[in-house]
């Protein structure tokens, strides 16, 4: 029989759970427009999610085949053995990613280079006429 | 002393069976790579009818021997850096009592997870794939529910046999 306390930690998992998707969520309302591909932790190449484009990703680990199509990135191929990317279907918002981790791939979603975000978060400031208002 | 190793021998068994057959018989969550997690029942029963040690030897041995047959140096990383934290964490709340089998077995599947998101954070060196938290957390509790609903089931059983005999 569930004692009180599995109800106390199933709700602590779900609060964390929500918190983490509604944050999820904040950064996915933005539709992304840049491809970011990581292997091993460091930079393969920055890629325009409007222009259609198959990349390959070769590394000492393997071979991933990505493509980008009407603003959609997904991984087309793998070498390695599980072939989980492959499944992780297409991605285009903000923040979505596609992982291979025999490969140490990680394919993100962004929504602008950090310094174009601030810069517009900056616009936006400066051009909020109620901040008077409140004031 | 042959008693124990007999136990612990058969269970390691028993346990990477429960393994080979999610590699034979992906069971599809909905989630890619994501398995009900059979040879955790092992685990969740010992922890309540053998010795605390036992279990550890037994859910590390399995890891060690799967990885080996199976999978790969890194496949092992990511096992064992979940077994050892779902074990860590199911024997801390069961010392703390108040929870029952379910949610010891929650506990096992969250932390479990939680875990092998953290190894990977490490291996791939990318803080980013905090985003599937929220879906390993809700997968790691439906596959507890499971194995404790089963591990209350079997404990009970085999608790009848022994005080029959």
């Amino acid at each position: 029989m569930m004692k009180k306390k599995d109800g106390i930690l199933i709700l602590i998992v779900l609060i964390i759970a929500a918190i983490f998707f509604l944050w999820n969520q904040k950064k996915a309302t933005l539709d992304g427009d840049i491809v970011v591909i990581t292997v091993d932790g460091k930079q393969y190449g920055i890629y325009n999610l409007k222009e259609n484009n198959e990349i390959e990703i070769n590394s000492k680990y393997g071979y991933n085949k990505l493509i980008i199509k009407n603003e959609e990135a997904f991984m087309e191929q793998a070498d390695c053995n599980d072939h989980y990317c492959e499944t992780m279907g297409k991605i285009k918002r903000n923040g979505e990613s596609i992982i291979c981790l025999p490969h140490k791939v990680v394919i993100e979603i962004e929504a602008h280079s950090k310094q174009n975000k601030n810069q517009e978060e900056q616009e936006k400031e400066t051009k909020l006429p109620f901040d008077a208002v409140v004031k | 002393m042959s008693k124990k190793v007999a136990t612990i021998g058969v269970l390691i068994a028993l346990a990477m069976i429960f393994s080979y057959i999610e590699v034979l018989l992906p069971i599809n969550l909905g989630i890619p790579g994501a398995k009900l997690g059979l040879a955790n029942l092992v685990v969740v029963i010992s922890l309540y009818l053998l010795p605390l040690s036992w279990t550890w030897m037994i859910s590390l041995i399995r890891i060690f021997l799967m990885g080996i047959l199976f999978g790969n140096g890194l496949s092992i990383l990511y096992s064992i850096s979940g077994g050892i934290l779902s074990l860590l964490i199911m024997s801390i709340l069961k010392k703390i009592k108040g929870f029952s089998i379910i949610g010891i077995s929650i506990s096992g599947g969250v932390s479990h997870n939680m875990g092998q998101l953290l190894m990977a954070v490490v291996i791939l060196g990318n803080i980013k794939i905090s985003y599937y938290i929220p879906i390993l957390l809700i997968a790691g509790m439906i596959t507890g529910i499971l194995i404790g609903q089963l591990s209350t089931q079997i404990i009970k059983v085999i608790k009848k046999v022994n005080k029959e005999s």
